[in-house]
């Protein structure tokens, strides 16, 4: 019996053993899991909340505690604006110009450059460049190539494009797509140098001409990283600002006007901040939608 | 399979070459002529340039210069899936996002005219063959590394090709998984009685499986010929060295008289034996070859070698034991009940008509020939005491 009560003990002890040891891992996952979730939490739970609460408020930006609580009266408003619906509609026509050329140039160019061409570093790097500067510098560039004495102006013609009504929006889309492809072609060239060759080979043995290698074996095999770049690209292709806000500052007659440069013009010089936090809001509904969405077409199952 | 199109084929290599790009010789004057319906093994150590052989054939190598020929026809020039050959991969190289059955029929539906309810009839033929069948539906991912390479044989023989090429398919499977593989490898190859190139560093799949061993180094053929003359009477030292686990002995010798002088022993050997060395003009500069298991180990007689025992290895059924010969390392394969302690003196023995005999300069086994005799002379007088 003695021996019985022993036995107990030692088991009831190794359990103890047990649960101090998962709670040691828990604390050890909670202790490296911290410096993110406190960043997280300021920067970004924080604000969306903050931005939300705003929304439903007439918000007193001098006085917070002031702040009329009005409901969803800001997003009443926001329907029949039709300031909002012509910036939704610029940004939409500005991710059609800028989306798919960035996507399928990136992936032209990263298919290129794997080949075997000489002078593959130089053309990575020269690819790649653009996309280390800031925003500020690409649209002072190429407000200047398209300025009416600039470069494309001069051989296409069309005069000063960023005082165009109809072709200030391509000339912002030009310079985004110059800037922005240097990212994605980087990503999917590394995704294309993740296939292994012995696909190819195999493919090869099996009778598979380029394009069918192509569209069987290399579109299959780099599908996350395309859904990543499809979805970074209309994320930011909708969140456009810095080059219209320096470019054209949203003109000529508003044709330039993206939604964030709405926003910001709303918040920071219309002072109204909580109906610049639902313009804020509904545009996240937007890339929610449009991310979703991507998703769901790009990643279904090819079988 | 059953309504076989493709007859198997026969392969010849007409001075074979292959350089690469940074003048980089892979292989070098390959003359080679395999027949229909064998199964060939090519062996050799990494960048000896078998597997760029089996590319060359397949088509995903260029040929540098020479020919190689598929029956009667050079394949120069023609497509890699218009040559009758199929290849397995060494990872498998299976389509990850398509199904086995998919996998298993593309290149079905890219290269032939069939219907698809042909191609299904024979994609689930193959798949039963390999016992995959409930595998079809199953992405590679799903499934473990002995059914990925069942699948990746699959949708060579689903194919049906004139030639099999094999680039090292086991290497990727635990032991175990190894051995069974290699068995049902050869069942198939006789089934199906297609030629077969089957490429690997492992010199026991070169030796159970194969009609023929191709043995390369550095590019160049060392020997082809069948897996118990490539043992038993390897071409040269490198042969030699690089066939047999543990590998052979090796001691530097010299002829003095009838004896072969060596760092701590002398050895007496027959006129047969000292009549080809001299035949040789290779007095000096020999060296002595012996299979551990061709030595006795605590030998009796006159004729018997001193040693010290330095490591004993105990390996289940047999043991090895490492004995030092005056410096020089010495392998012997004994039962597994024989437990020398380290440090123990002994004498160790072999019978002439075992040991080779290399000349230094060329590596040439100066024996090998006369071995071939000797052995068949062996067997024919311990046939004939058995007899009386």
């Amino acid at each position: 019996m003695a021996q019985a009560n022993q036995q107990t003990e030692t088991s009831d002890s190794g359990g103890i053993d047990l649960s101090k040891s998962s709670t040691r891992e828990l604390l050890a996952g909670v202790t490296f899991s911290l410096p993110y979730l406190v960043i997280a939490g300021l920067f970004l739970f924080g604000p969306l909340l903050l931005a939300l609460y705003m929304s439903l408020h007439d918000w007193n930006a001098l006085e917070p505690g002031q702040s009329e609580f009005i409901g969803f009266e800001n997003y009443q408003i926001l329907l029949s604006d039709p300031e909002f619906w012509n910036a939704l509609w610029n940004t939409v026509y500005f991710v059609v110009l800028t989306v798919p050329p960035i996507v399928i140039g990136s992936l032209l160019l990263a298919l290129g450059v794997n080949r075997d061409v000489k002078g593959q570093w130089f053309l990575r790097t020269v690819f790649f460049s653009p996309y280390v500067l800031t925003v500020a510098v690409v649209g002072l560039l190429w407000a200047d190539i398209f300025n009416a004495s600039g470069l494309i102006p001069y051989y296409v013609g069309g005069g000063n494009w960023l005082n165009s009504h109809s072709l200030a929006m391509p000339a912002l889309a030009i310079a985004t797509i110059w800037w922005q492809l240097a990212f994605n072609f980087i990503i999917l060239l590394a995704a294309r140098q993740n296939v292994s060759d012995r696909l190819y080979e195999a493919a090869k043995l099996d009778g598979a001409s380029t394009w069918r290698m192509m569209r069987d074996i290399t579109i299959p095999q780099m599908q996350n990283p395309l859904i990543f770049v499809v979805i970074v690209t209309f994320v930011g292709s909708f969140q456009v600002f810095g080059q219209p806000f320096i470019m054209t500052d949203g003109g000529p007659s508003f044709s330039t006007t993206t939604i964030v440069l709405y926003l910001y013009d709303t918040a920071f010089t219309g002072r109204d901040f909580g109906y610049a936090a639902a313009v804020g809001y509904v545009l996240f509904m937007i890339l929610i939608a449009v991310s979703a969405t991507s998703y769901y077409f790009l990643s279904g199952d090819r079988e | 399979m059953s309504e076989s199109t493709n007859d198997p084929a026969s392969v010849t290599f007409d001075s074979v070459r292959k350089v690469y790009l940074d003048d980089f010789v892979a292989v070098n004057g390959f003359d080679a002529e395999i027949e229909d319906g064998e199964f060939i093994t090519v062996v050799g150590p990494s960048g000896s340039g078998k597997s760029t052989l089996l590319r060359m054939i397949a088509g995903l190598e260029e040929i540098s210069d020479g020919d190689i020929r598929i029956g009667d026809d050079s394949i120069k020039g023609v497509e890699p899936q218009d040559r009758g050959i199929a290849m397995v991969f060494q990872n498998y190289a299976l389509y990850p996002h398509m199904t086995v059955r998919k996998n298993m029929s593309y290149g079905l539906k890219l290269t032939t005219d069939l219907p698809d309810d042909e191609i299904e009839r024979r994609v689930s033929e193959t798949a039963e063959m390999m016992g995959i069948e409930d595998q079809l539906d199953d992405k590679p991912a799903n499934l473990s590394g002995g059914q990925q390479q069942r699948v990746a044989t699959g949708r060579a023989i689903v194919r049906d090709p004139k030639i099999f090429l094999m680039d090292e398919p086991l290497s990727n499977l635990d032991a175990k998984l190894k051995v069974h593989m290699r068995t049902e490898l050869q069942r198939l190859q006789e089934e199906l009685g297609t030629t077969t190139i089957y490429v690997t560093h492992d010199q026991h799949e070169a030796l159970t499986m194969s009609d023929r061993i191709i043995v390369l180094d550095g590019g160049e053929l060392q020997q082809f010929a069948p897996p118990d003359t490539v043992y038993n009477e390897p071409a040269n030292r490198f042969v030699a060295d690089f066939i047999g686990s543990p590998a052979m002995n090796f001691f530097d010798v010299e002829l003095g008289g009838t004896t072969l002088v060596g760092d701590g022993f002398e050895y007496d050997v027959p006129p047969a034996i000292i009549d080809t060395i001299l035949g040789n003009e290779a007095k000096s500069g020999l060296e002595l070859g012996i299979r551990p298991e061709d030595i006795t180990y605590d030998a009796a007689g006159d004729n018997t070698i001193s040693a010290v025992v330095d490591v004993l290895e105990v390996a289940g059924s047999d043991n090895f034991v490492y004995l030092d010969i005056e410096g020089t390392e010495c392998r012997v394969r004994v039962p597994g009940d024989v437990k020398p302690t380290v440090g123990d003196r002994t004498e160790i023995g072999f019978d002439p008509d075992d040991m080779h005999l290399f000349d230094v300069r060329t590596g040439e086994n100066l024996l090998a020939e006369s071995k071939g005799k000797r052995a068949a002379r062996k067997a024919d007088t311990e046939g004939a005491e058995e007899a009386a």
